[in-house]
């Protein structure tokens, strides 16, 4: 019984959290007479724009969660410290795009974006470890 | 298996059942919002910008939000 319950919070769990975005480009792609740098600017900003998508999505279940009332203040405070991670991550990144270092904006954006996921995740994981508990 | 268990065991693929379908409906929802607004950006910075400020007020609520609500 013990595994069966455990399988299937598993299962919920990578589910919940690893559902891909359903979405293509969001930016509207360079032009194929774009130069070199242009397009890896345009690929910077994609990145961006996928972390500030997957950080609204991660918002949006929060929300939801808060009206749930399921979780307690203090895990709910914890998943949007780690939101706030990404959203400072994804303003670094546009920074570096205005001071034209792309590389640190990729790296940034990734970040972001990752940072975003990992609190879905743990949002994921909270949520299906405080219903198994009677 | 006790009956408790049955229960707790349906409860709980309910209620994960009902969150799996809520993730794919915020997945969609939160796609379409994102494209209204920046559907008239005029460049992709202008864009980003939008969806910065967008992320900001959502934390800004969130904050408020979770910060009225008892210890």
């Amino acid at each position: 019984m013990r595994r069966v319950l455990l399988a299937l919070i598993a299962v919920a769990t990578f589910a919940l959290a690893g559902c891909p975005a359903t979405t293509g480009p969001l930016l509207t792609p360079p032009p194929e007479t774009a130069t070199p740098a242009q397009k890896q600017l345009a690929q910077v900003q994609e990145v961006i724009a996928q972390g500030a998508a997957t950080l609204v999505k991660a918002q949006v279940m929060l929300d939801d969660e808060i009206d749930q009332g399921v979780l307690t203040k203090k895990e709910l405070q914890s998943v949007q410290a780690n939101l706030k991670k990404a959203n400072r991550g994804l303003k670094a990144a546009n920074d570096f795009i205005k001071e034209n270092k792309l590389g640190d904006a990729l790296n940034s954006a990734n970040l972001a974006d990752f940072a975003a996921n990992e609190a879905e995740k743990i949002l994921a994981k909270r949520i299906a470890e405080r219903r198994k508990k009677p | 298996m006790t009956a408790d268990q049955v229960i707790q065991l349906a409860e709980l693929g309910a209620y994960l059942a009902l969150r799996l379908r809520r993730h794919s409906e915020v997945d969609s929802e939160v796609i379409a919002q994102i494209k209204a607004l920046i559907a008239d950006a005029a460049t992709p910075q202008e864009a980003i910008d939008r969806l910065l400020a967008k992320v900001q007020e959502n934390e800004d609520a969130l904050d408020q939000k979770i910060g009225s609500l008892p210890e």
